[in-house]
């Protein structure tokens, strides 16, 4: 396959799989989701749970042998109940954990 | 200042961690397909994949597949397995969305990436309209930091200087602030419970 529709369809295909994944819960509850109790008592708990997931997994991308990601964690951890500020903890702890992986 | 505008600018505050993020990323991303593949225009492929696809992990894990004209079939089940948890942001997000025009509802499905599922589950509204609003105006400020950072690295090519080394942790400690919000919240509401 020439090259420039092989990209093409390479574009298509992610879009269209990564497109469906998202939409998927909306197509499979529709309109009966609004008023599910199930759904609204899942979501204080499903909410935390896959952020906590992501947290973890996104470890995983970084010097996870070493100590600085977590250093870095705790610090915005502490950033963030004292100040209550993305802006304050993201930057603190991004900019404490380039100083120990330089 | 309207409330409209209010809920606009905030948008745009929150967004600002993310432009760090998606801003480093995305440039390291563009910087590697320019580096690996084969096309002549590297920075036409990387933005139409940012624009579209709008994923991190697919944007850096596609590289080699499409370097290497790999079966679309074999692509579809890579794109599946890496880009799976998707499928689960919008279950909490269907109350708060249910009944809104459709153009905005599939803007901002397009636009569920891990980041923005993060702050608009943590966002606080009373009414739906200033949710959506709220949700519209991140979306479109992320989507063009992500689409800007893919082009512009693909274009910056080998050229490159090295990345500023640790950048990437922003992303990380964007969940991790969101987090400790949420878990506060949570331990809040189970002492106050077993208080009563």
């Amino acid at each position: 396959m020439n090259d420039t529709l092989h990209n093409i369809c390479v574009v298509l295909v992610s879009w269209a799989v990564i497109f469906s994944l998202r939409a998927l819960p909306f197509i499979a509850f529709g309109k009966r989701a609004a008023d599910s109790r199930f759904l609204k008592a899942t979501e204080k708990w499903l909410s935390p749970a896959i952020i906590l997931m992501l947290v973890v997994y996104s470890y995983s991308g970084l010097e996870w042998r070493t100590l600085s990601p977590y250093l870095a964690g705790a610090l915005t951890v502490a950033l963030q109940l004292k100040f209550q500020s993305g802006l304050v903890s993201i930057f603190g702890g991004t900019a404490l954990y380039m100083l120990l992986v330089r | 200042m309207t409330k409209g505008r209010y809920i606009a600018i905030r948008a745009f505050k929150d967004s600002l961690p993310i432009l760090m993020g998606y801003g480093s990323m995305g440039f390291a991303a563009g910087v590697l397909i320019a580096a690996r593949s084969a096309a002549q225009t590297p920075a036409v492929w990387s933005g139409l994949l940012a624009v579209t696809s709008f994923s991190g992990t697919l944007q850096f894990a596609i590289t080699d597949p499409m370097r290497e004209n790999a079966s679309l079939w074999a692509i579809a089940l890579l794109v599946l397995a890496i880009s799976f948890r998707y499928a689960l942001y919008g279950f909490t997000l269907l109350a708060r969305l249910s009944g809104i025009t459709l153009w905005k509802k599939i803007f901002l499905i397009w636009c569920l990436t891990d980041e923005n599922f993060a702050l608009e589950s943590a966002a606080k509204f009373a009414r739906q309209t200033d949710f959506v609003r709220y949700s519209l105006t991140l979306c479109l400020f992320t989507l063009t930091y992500w689409t800007c950072g893919c082009t512009l690295g693909a274009l910056a090519g080998e050229k490159l200087p090295i990345p500023d080394k640790g950048m990437e942790f922003a992303m990380v400690a964007l969940f991790i602030a969101i987090f400790t919000d949420q878990a506060k919240a949570l331990y809040l509401g189970w002492r106050k419970e077993r208080a009563s």
